[in-house]
């Protein structure tokens, strides 16, 4: 699971409040049940003293033996040897306005009177409901909770989306990136952010490095194809000659031939390798509306005589024309590596089918019942096969040519036999 | 026949060299762009081979000064670039053909026939070996005077042997010559193998004073009967 930065932000800040409300609630409520019960108790002991100093004046007092109208009551005590401390306890009364139970304060002392005679002492006061008390403090907290967490969330939103707009920006941008391709390069943002400016300007360094240094190794193959061509072209030329030149036995002529063999499929790899690089290159810019079908007849009628002695047939099914905007070379070189792929891969006596209509052109060989891997036969030197005459480069030639042309796309599916479908 | 060489790099001038002069052709060669115009400015030849990347400019510069001295040469541009824009130029600036590096031998001497004989209106109009008669204008070829009835490949395999005869040509240089492009597959070789043998019967049933003998199994060379 992944969250945004907001969310992610967000979460720990949620928790981290609640923990922070909930500890400084308990505190709060420390204090002030302690000041309470401090403020009712000094009032208590206030009491205590009036009603004290009114029993030495007024006897009468002292027999308030009952809580009535006073919040007092004063029980006469055997004689005897008393501790006159102060004592506090909580209580409750039934109150009848409440129709419940109400907390009180009770202080608790021995007093003797003018005659020396003790007394115990009780007054009450009514105090805080704590249950209540706590509730409260809960529903006040609760709101507090959700206020603050609203304002969070929506000044984050309103901050954060202000502050990262830039790292989104760039983010899209690097998504859409992609290597050589100078229209997705990343462009430089303005923001007032440090880290997201520095991000940006070594963002665009180190695109712009990669594209420099793709550009240059996609220079490299094709300069190295380039350089390979003078020196096999004498190595080729040299042995032409050599063949002509001397008496040679039957043993050194193959061993010549074998050798001019070997250089011939070094000239096509490197031929190969120079077409993938140019097409890679952009070079071949021109594009003009290119009629499939008619290349297809074209290049039927240049192979099929290759292959006329393997008995292959060919089937064209042509519903209708094919046309798409290409370049006319390229176009060519896609028909045709796939088309001879088919015949190559096609074993005697099969059938080659090419099925055309105005979306989608489809070359279909027999196959042995088994599927190619299609993540690996548009990869560069696979081969199926451990044949070792082919180059391997046939169908990334293909595959790089399509990818010129976003319109167009490349398939290969297994349908009793290979079919390679180009569809608009 | 006279030829001028323009090719920088000397090992591969070298073996050209050699090659045409075994086909009885006067070579003459320049390293570089200046010798191309000084050797072009004073002398007269039957045909140029003229490489484009030359060290102190292009080929395609010389061959433009060629054109603007009304000269007659045949030209013929040796390439290590397969640009087709090259070749557009190349072809549209006068250039009687273009061929890339790497080639065969064989190959640049049809190429060599082919451009003199287009660009002298007064030269061979047939090429003939024992009674054997190509006509390239045609594309026909008559064997006492009787019509060959050839199919298309027949006729570019027959005229690449009659160019070169006596010499060996290997299979991958057949091959490359009549297939081109498509010359990358080792299947071609059995076709080039049921090409010939049809080639071979249709001049034997004519009385054809010639053959083409297969040489070892590398390849094939065309001999008088």
């Amino acid at each position: 699971m992944k969250y945004t930065l907001q969310n992610y932000t967000l979460r720990y800040l949620l928790f981290a409040l609640l923990g922070i409300i909930a500890l400084w609630a308990t505190l709060f409520y420390a204090y002030i049940t302690e000041e309470i019960y401090d403020n009712i108790d000094d009032g208590l002991k206030d009491t205590r003293i009036k009603i004290i100093r009114a029993s030495y004046q007024d006897p009468n007092v002292l027999t308030t033996t009952h809580f009535n109208l006073n919040q007092y009551r004063i029980t006469p005590l055997p004689q005897g040897s008393y501790s006159y401390e102060i004592s506090f306890s909580n209580t409750s009364v039934y109150m009848e306005y409440d129709e419940d139970y109400e907390p009180m304060r009770l202080l608790t002392t021995i007093f003797r009177d003018i005659d020396n005679n003790p007394y115990k002492l009780e007054i009450r006061a009514s105090t805080i409901e704590e249950d209540e008390l706590i509730e409260d403090m809960a529903i006040a907290l609760i709101i507090l909770y959700i206020m603050l967490v609203t304002s969070i969330i929506i000044s984050n939103r309103m901050v954060l989306r202000k502050a990262w707009k830039s790292f989104y920006s760039l983010l899209n941008q690097l998504k859409l990136y992609e290597v050589g391709k100078p229209e997705t390069k990343i462009e430089f943002d303005n923001t007032d952010i440090k880290e997201f400016h520095d991000l940006s300007i070594e963002l665009k360094k180190m695109t712009e490095r990669n594209d420099t240094l793709f550009l240059q190794q996609k220079r490299f193959i094709e300069n190295a194809s380039h350089e390979m061509q003078t020196p096999l072209s004498i190595l080729i030329n040299r042995i032409e000659l050599f063949i002509e030149d001397h008496q040679l036995n039957e043993s050194q002529l193959t061993e010549m031939s074998d050798i001019n063999k070997t250089l011939h499929r070094l000239n096509q790899l490197n031929k190969s390798l120079l077409l993938l690089s140019k097409i890679e290159n952009g070079q071949y810019i021109e594009s003009e509306a290119v009629n499939f079908n008619r290349i297809v007849h074209d290049i039927i009628d240049e192979l099929s005589p290759i292959y006329e002695h393997r008995n292959i047939k060919i089937n064209i099914l042509e519903h209708a024309e094919f046309i798409t905007q290409m370049n006319k070379h390229l176009a060519s070189i896609l028909l045709a590596n796939l088309i001879k792929n088919a015949f190559r891969h096609s074993s005697e006596n099969a059938t080659v089918t090419i099925d055309m209509s105005s979306q989608k052109i489809s070359i279909k060989n027999s196959g042995n019942g088994v599927a190619l891997d299609e993540e690996k036969i548009f990869q560069r030197f696979y081969k199926s096969t451990s044949e070792n005459q082919s180059v391997g480069l046939g169908l990334a030639i293909v595959k790089s040519i399509v990818s010129n042309y976003p319109y167009i796309s490349l398939k290969y599916r297994y349908e009793s036999g290979h079919i390679f479908e180009i569809s608009k | 026949m006279k030829i001028l060489l323009v090719e920088d790099e000397e090992e591969l001038q070298n073996v050209i060299r050699k090659s045409l002069e075994k086909q009885s052709y006067i070579v003459e060669t320049a390293t570089n762009y200046q010798q191309g115009i000084d050797k072009i400015t004073v002398y007269d030849y039957d045909c140029i081979l003229l490489d484009i990347m030359l060290p102190d400019g292009s080929g395609l510069d010389l061959l433009r000064e060629i054109k603007h001295l009304k000269k007659k040469e045949a030209i013929i541009i040796i390439s290590a670039k397969d640009s087709l824009d090259d070749k557009i130029v190349g072809l549209d600036l006068g250039a009687d053909d273009y061929l890339t590096k790497p080639f065969y031998l064989a190959e640049l001497h049809a190429r060599i026939k082919s451009a003199v004989r287009r660009r002298n209106q007064e030269g061979e109009l047939e090429i003939v070996w024992n009674n054997v008669s190509f006509s390239p204008e045609n594309r026909t070829v008559k064997v006492n005077n009787t019509l060959l009835n050839l199919n298309r490949k027949e006729i570019d395999l027959l005229y690449y042997f009659i160019i070169n005869p006596n010499k060996l040509i290997t299979k991958t240089a057949i091959a490359e010559y009549v297939w081109g492009d498509h010359a990358d597959q080792l299947d071609s070789f059995d076709f080039i193998y049921s090409q010939i043998k049809n080639l071979r019967k249709k001049l034997k049933e004519v009385g054809a004073e010639t053959d083409i003998q297969a040489v070892y199994g590398i390849g094939y060379k065309l001999v008088k009967l």
